[in-house]
Order: C-alpha cells, then structure tokens, then sequence
C-alpha cells in the first residue's frame, strides 16, 4: 500500500497531536519530519481524530508496516539504499507449475539446508524462465530506505545468472554438502569460459 | 549507545585495465544473459560512448571509461548481483587485459551532534601533542592507513576516514582492497582471468576483512565521543 496518497489526504492539527511541528523553509504549514504512524494511529485511534478527514479510512491504513513523512520537504535520506537482514542461498530442486522447491542454506553454515516454497509470483518476470532444477538464487531479506526516508520490510529472490560454474566454483563457493557436489559433478557442460 | 548512525552502506568493484566502453550496455548484457531484457529496457544509459560507457541498473551502476571499469550500488542486498555480473561480464571477455583490482566498501555514519562528530576525529587523530601546537581547531578532513596484504596476492589495504560528502555530521569510513595481478615482465599473459578468479574467489574474505577495520575504527572511535 503506498503511504504518500494517504498521508495526503489526512489532516492533522499539530496543537491536537501534542507533537513539536518543525518549520519547514518554504512551506506555510508545520510538517512532521519523520513521524512514526504506529505510535501515532495507536495514541489516537480511539479519538477518532482521523475520521474528520473523510478520506483516512481505518481498513486502508496499516500503520504498523509504514512509517510515513507528512506534508513533504522533510528531512531527507542521503541515498536511497538498502540493507541486508538475512541472506540465504539457494539451490532449485524440483519446479511445480506455480512455483518451485529450493533447498535453502545461509553462508558458512551449509549443513544445515532447509527446504522452501517459492511461487513464481515472488520471481521477477525477467528471471522466471530461468527456473530449473540445480539453478543458484539468493533469497534475501532486507530493510529498503527511500530519499524520502520511508523504511519497508522486503524479501527478494535473485536468480544467479553467472554464465559458468564448473567445479571449481561449487567447490570453492556454496553448498558444500555432497548432496550438492554430486549433483553438479556431472554438470560441467559449459564452453563460455576460457 | 551508539550516538552515530549508519546510514547507507556502498560497495564497489574497480577493474584496470584496458577496455572498449562503447561495447558495455545494457542490452549487451541481456544479449548475454547477464541481465533480463525488462531490466536492460529499464536501465538509464548516461553515455555510451569509445570513451566512456555509464548506466545504471535496477540497483547498481557500471562506469567503463578506456582504463577502468566501475561496478558500484549503495543497494547492500544487491552486492552479490553486482559480484556476480562483473564476474559474468569477464567471463564473457576473457581477453580483456584487467592488471589490477580494487574491491571498495564504504559505511557512511551520521552522528548527532558536532560535538560527536568533532569528538569523534580527535579520538582518530589525537591533535595533541602536534596539530593544536602547529594550527588552530584542526580536525580530521581525511586519513589513510595502508597495510601489505597478508594473503597470496600482491597488493594493499587501505583504511581511509574522511568527512562524507552525502550525510551532515557525517564520516565516511572505507577500505580498498587492492590486488596487483601481475608482475613486471609478465605482460604478455595479462587477461581477465586472473581478476574473475579473484573477484570470485576474494569477495566474501574481502567484505569480512573491511567490515572489521570499519567497524573497528567505528568502535574505537566512538569509545570517548559521548
């Protein structure tokens, strides 16, 4: 759900939420310059103070997974950028029609695999093609910072398009588990490197 | 408690070398495989150009100038894909003559006042006994520490904090890992060969190895700001 069109369309009195408005350079009204809508909704939800909007309607608005600016011309993020919360990497083993099942393993711990349930709806379109038995992927989970400073949850699943992995690779690099070995023991077709 | 805050991490890959620019696109790269056709058509192209070659990717931008190629993206959950494309590109171009590497990683931190961020500089760079007897209120714009490097290859690390340029009250804190591949006299063998096998072989030893002296000079540094 985007936050910026429902940020629009509230209202709010700046006296009534007791919060410290902060003057903006150009701007004729106080803006908040980052304000977290969890802490808010919850404080005020019972007073209603969102239904004088006629716009902020409570089913749309899901404050525990946004953290909205109010008002632009806030203070702003460097860059937009993101940052890893937890990697895994994984391997494709069997491929349904809507999705896949991988075996999943974090970075120096490649005993321990877990198996996953991916449907192709969380592949890019670009990548889906892709999708077979023993293809590499990571599927990370991360925080992403817009310039504007909005903070979202996201998990991504990356189809590694390296153009060759011989055995040196798998061996150097991930899994190491002789299940993995083996399966791409056999694998060594590739003529695109030198 | 930390009184700074990280506020974006980059990461970079500089290859030197010598290299053709104008054939580093992004439509080259879905030729190839390396990239999907939707992120090649969506893909912002500054320059392509015999000198010079710019674009910038869903979460990372490739810079190829006739000496140099620069893959970097401030997206930490897009570091691997950008390892992975400057190894697949290369793979793709075995005869490019690539002599030397730089795997780059820069944390940008924020503190929460000037006097943090002042305090934070002289516990770096002490201004006694030598800078306040030699100039007035100095502080730190930029220091480097290089160290040889302890593994198998030819090179050096360098530490670099420095006022950054993207935060306010800011300091960014960045190590190059540098990797010479080739000695003199052996440039008839110089390709790309040597490179990939370090980018793949050196990129998970390289982040842990620089995000140690980050952190360490981090720590440190904030140990007496308060």
């Amino acid at each position: 759900m985007a936050a910026t069109p429902l940020a629009d369309k509230v209202t709010i009195s700046t006296e009534s939420t007791g919060l410290i408005p902060i003057q903006s350079e150009n701007a004729e009204i106080p803006y908040f310059a980052n304000l977290n809508l969890t802490s808010f909704y919850k404080k005020f939800e019972n007073e209603e103070i969102l239904s004088g909007t006629g716009s902020a309607i409570k089913d749309e608005f899901q404050p525990e997974k946004m953290i909205v600016r109010l008002y632009g011309q806030e203070k702003k993020h460097p860059v937009s950028c993101s940052f890893v919360t937890e990697k895994w990497e994984g391997v494709v083993k069997e491929v349904y029609e809507d999705g896949f099942l991988a075996h999943l393993y974090k970075k120096g711990n490649e005993q321990d695999i877990i198996e996953g349930d991916f449907d192709f709806d969380d592949i890019p379109k670009d990548d889906r093609h892709l999708i077979s038995p023993g293809v590499f992927f990571y599927w990370i989970l991360g925080r992403e910072v817009t310039k504007g400073g909005q903070i979202s949850n996201v998990s991504c699943v990356k189809i590694r398009r390296i153009p060759s992995w011989k055995k040196f690779d798998i061996n150097a690099s991930s899994p190491k588990s002789d299940e993995f070995t083996a399966f791409f023991a056999d694998d060594d077709t590739s003529t695109d490197t030198p | 408690m930390t009184n700074a805050e990280l506020k974006f991490k980059e990461h970079s890959i500089v290859l030197l070398g010598t290299f053709n620019p104008v054939i580093f696109n992004p439509h080259w790269l879905a030729r190839k495989g390396l990239i999907g056709n939707e992120l090649a058509d969506a893909a912002q192209t500054n320059v392509n150009s015999t000198e010079v070659s710019e674009f910038i990717l869903e979460s990372f931008k490739i810079l190829v100038l006739t000496d140099r190629f620069i893959a970097s993206s401030v997206q930490e959950m897009h570091f691997d894909n950008m390892r992975d494309l400057t190894v697949g590109i290369f793979e793709y171009l075995p005869e490019c003559p690539i002599v030397k590497i730089g795997i780059n990683y820069h944390h940008h931190y924020a503190f929460n006042s000037e006097e943090d961020y002042i305090e934070f500089g002289h516990k770096i760079v002490p201004k006694d006994p030598l800078w306040n007897a030699l100039m007035p209120e100095p502080g730190v714009a930029n220091i480097s520490i290089q160290s040889p490097r302890q593994d198998d290859y030819v090179g050096k690390r360098v530490a670099t904090v420095k006022v950054s340029n993207k935060v306010q009250y800011g300091v960014e804190i960045h190590v190059n890992d540098h990797y010479d591949l080739y000695k003199v006299g052996e440039e008839n063998s110089v390709d790309a060969s040597r490179a990939v096998q370090v980018v793949k072989e050196q990129w998970e030893t390289s982040i842990e190895g620089s995000t140690n002296v980050i952190k360490g000079v981090f720590e440190y540094g904030c140990n007496s700001a308060s």
